[in-house]
C-alpha cells in the first residue's frame, strides 16, 4: 500500500462522535494492528476518542470462572475511572468483544442483579453502573452511519467476497448485549456491503471459534474453528473480517495449522473490520498494519490497489 | 428411578442459586441448550443433564462431571434458553464452587491457565501476554507448548517483551478484597 500517494488528512472532530476509549489488553500487545486502524477509521470519520486513564484488564473469562465478585469489580473500576473524566464521556468503545461483553454484564448486574452494594465494597468506592458500554463496530455502524462512510470513502473493495464472522460475545449474551440480532447479526454484512464489497452468508457466523482453549486445549480450537473456517472456505469468500482479537486470533494465528488438520487449502487472510474501512478511507500500511497478519493478504490488496488506482484523483 | 416431589433435596439448588442467582426450578428440560453447545461432544454429561441433577439434588452427580470446565462460555445455551435460565452462568457457578471448595471435578490444566492469567492481572494491572505464556507452560509442564507460533510472532512484532506499565494499583486492592469478602462468605 506503500505505493498510495498520500494519506489523506483527517477532517475536524465532530463533536457529537465524542468517546472514551478502552482498547483492553489484546490491542496493546497482540491486536496491535486492530488499536492502531481503529484510530486511523476514528480519526477519518470524525470520531474523536480519549483513552481512559489508567485502565484496567477486564479479567476475561479467567475472572468469571473463578470469582463472581471479582469478574463485576475489574470492569466497573474501568468504568469508574472512564466516569470521571472530564467532561464526563457519553459512551465507552470498546473494540474487543469479550471486553465488551464483560463491561456490559458489569453493568446488568450492577443495576438489574443487586451486585451494586458487593461491587462497592470490591472497589473501595460506589459505582452505580450507569456508565454506557458500546462496541466500536456499533458506533461505526449506527453513529457515524452507512450512509456518512459511503460519503467518505475514497476508495472501494470491487466485489472482494468477504465472510463476515461475529463469533460468541458480539451479540451474546443477549441480556447484556444490544445492537444487533443475537442469531443472525448483519452490522459487518452491510458495512462489507457499503463499501463494495460482496458480503458471503455461511452459517457459522456466530459460532464459537473456541476462544481462550487455545492455550489449554487446542484440540478444541482445532475443531470448532476448523468448523467456521471449511465453512468459509466452501462458501466462496476471499477473505475474512472480524469485529474482535480473539477470533482474530484463533481464525489467522491457528489457520495454517487446521487447513494441515483438515487436509484442504484454505488461505483466508482475517482482517479487522477497521483495516478494511481504513483502507476505503485511504489507509496506508503505516496506518492499517495489514502486513502484521500471519496469513498473508498481499494477493487481496495488491488487487485492491490495482482496481483502485484508478478511482483515486 | 421414581422421586417424590416432596422428598426433593433443594440444598444444593439453593447453594447454585446464591452462587449464581439463577432459578433452576424454570428449567423444563428440554434440551435446547445441549442442541446448540459447540462443547457438548467432550462432556461427561450434557448441560440440560446438570439441570436437572441441580433440580434434583444430585450434588455429586453435578459437580463431578466434567461438563462445567469444559464450558467455553459461548452464551449459546443462555441465549437460546426459552426460559431464560442462564446456563452458562451455571457453568460458571459449578466451577467456581469446585474450585474454591477442592471437591468434584476440577480441569487442571485449565485452572493452571486461570491462575496464571489472574495472577498477571494483578500483578501489572494489565495482561502480559509473554510473562502469561512463559508462566503458563512451566506451570502446566508443557515448556515447548505454541513454539511453532512463536517466531513468526515475534517476527511480526505480534509479541510484547516487556510487562505493561500501569501506573495504578487499583487491580491489586480489588484483588486482595475480593478474596477477604469470599474467606468471609
Amino acid at each position: 500500500m506503500s505505493e498510495h500517494p498520500v494519506t489523506p488528512s483527517a477532517p475536524a472532530g465532530d463533536p457529537r462522535l465524542s468517546y472514551a476509549y478502552y482498547p483492553g489488553c489484546s490491542l496493546h500487545s497482540t491486536a496491535e494492528e486492530f488499536d492502531r486502524s481503529t484510530r486511523f477509521c476514528a480519526d477519518h470519520l470524525g470520531m474523536t476518542l480519549s483513552e481512559v486513564p489508567d485502565w484496567i484488564c477486564c479479567g476475561s473469562t479467567p475472572a468469571h470462572m473463578t470469582n463472581h465478585v471479582l469478574s463485576l469489580a475489574l470492569p466497573a473500576e474501568t468504568l469508574l475511572q472512564a466516569r470521571k473524566m472530564e467532561p464526563k464521556p457519553k459512551a465507552v468503545i470498546a473494540p474487543c468483544s469479550a471486553c465488551y461483553s464483560r463491561l456490559r454484564i458489569a453493568n446488568y448486574e450492577i443495576k438489574e442483579k443487586g451486585m451494586r452494594d458487593k461491587v462497592a465494597e470490591a472497589l473501595g468506592e460506589d459505582y452505580p453502573g450507569d456508565m454506557e458500554v458500546r462496541h466500536l463496530l456499533d458506533v461505526v455502524v449506527n453513529d457515524v452511519g452507512l450512509e456518512a462512510i459511503a460519503e467518505k470513502i475514497s476508495r472501494h473493495l470491487h466485489g472482494l467476497k468477504i465472510a463476515s464472522y461475529y463469533g460468541c460475545l458480539l451479540t451474546r449474551p443477549h441480556y447484556a448485549t444490544h445492537f444487533d440480532d443475537t442469531e443472525h447479526p448483519t452490522s459487518m454484512d452491510r458495512l462489507v456491503e457499503k463499501l463494495g464489497g460482496t458480503p458471503v452468508d455461511y452459517p457459522f457466523k456466530t459460532d464459537c471459534c473456541g476462544a481462550s482453549f487455545a492455550f489449554s486445549h487446542p484440540d478444541v480450537v482445532w475443531k470448532l474453528t476448523g468448523n467456521i473456517l471449511k465453512s468459509i472456505k466452501n462458501a466462496g469468500a476471499q477473505a475474512i473480517m472480524v469485529a474482535c482479537p480473539l477470533c482474530q486470533s484463533n481464525l489467522d494465528l491457528r489457520q495454517s495449522k487446521i487447513a494441515k488438520e483438515l487436509g484442504m487449502e484454505i488461505d483466508l487472510p482475517v482482517f479487522y473490520f477497521t483495516q478494511l474501512l481504513g483502507f476505503c478511507l485511504g489507509g496506508a500500511e503505516k496506518d492499517l498494519e495489514i502486513k502484521k497478519m500471519m496469513i498473508s493478504a498481499g494477493d487481496v490488496m495488491e488487487e485492491l490497489e490495482l482496481k483502485s488506482a484508478g478511482e483515486v484523483s | 428411578m421414581k422421586w417424590e416431589i416432596a422428598d426433593l433435596d433443594t440444598v444444593f439448588q439453593d447453594e447454585v442459586r446464591h452462587e449464581t442467582g439463577v432459578d433452576l426450578t424454570r428449567c423444563y428440560q428440554c434440551g435446547k441448550c445441549t442442541a446448540g453447545c459447540p462443547l457438548a461432544y467432550k462432556m461427561d454429561e450434557a448441560p440440560t443433564a446438570i439441570m436437572r441433577y441441580i433440580q434434583l439434588g444430585l450434588r455429586d452427580e453435578a459437580v463431578r462431571a466434567n461438563t462445567s470446565w469444559v464450558c467455553v462460555s459461548c452464551q449459546t445455551c443462555s441465549t437460546r434458553c426459552p426460559q431464560d435460565v442462564d446456563i452458562a452462568g451455571v457453568m460458571d457457578g459449578l466451577r467456581r464452587i469446585s474450585k474454591r471448595s477442592g471437591y468434584g471435578h476440577v480441569d487442571r490444566i485449565v485452572r493452571t491457565f486461570l491462575d496464571v492469567f489472574l495472577g498477571t492481572i494483578k500483578r501489572y494491572g494489565r495482561l502480559y501476554e509473554l510473562g502469561l505464556i512463559a508462566a503458563y507452560n512451566i506451570a502446566s509442564l508443557q515448556p515447548f507448548k505454541d513454539f511453532s507460533v512463536a517466531p513468526g510472532m515475534i517476527l511480526k512484532g505480534k509479541i510484547k517483551f516487556m510487562p505493561p506499565e500501569v501506573k495504578t494499583r487499583r487491580a491489586k486492592e480489588i484483588f486482595e478484597r475480593c478474596k477477604r469478602m469470599e474467606g468471609q462468605q
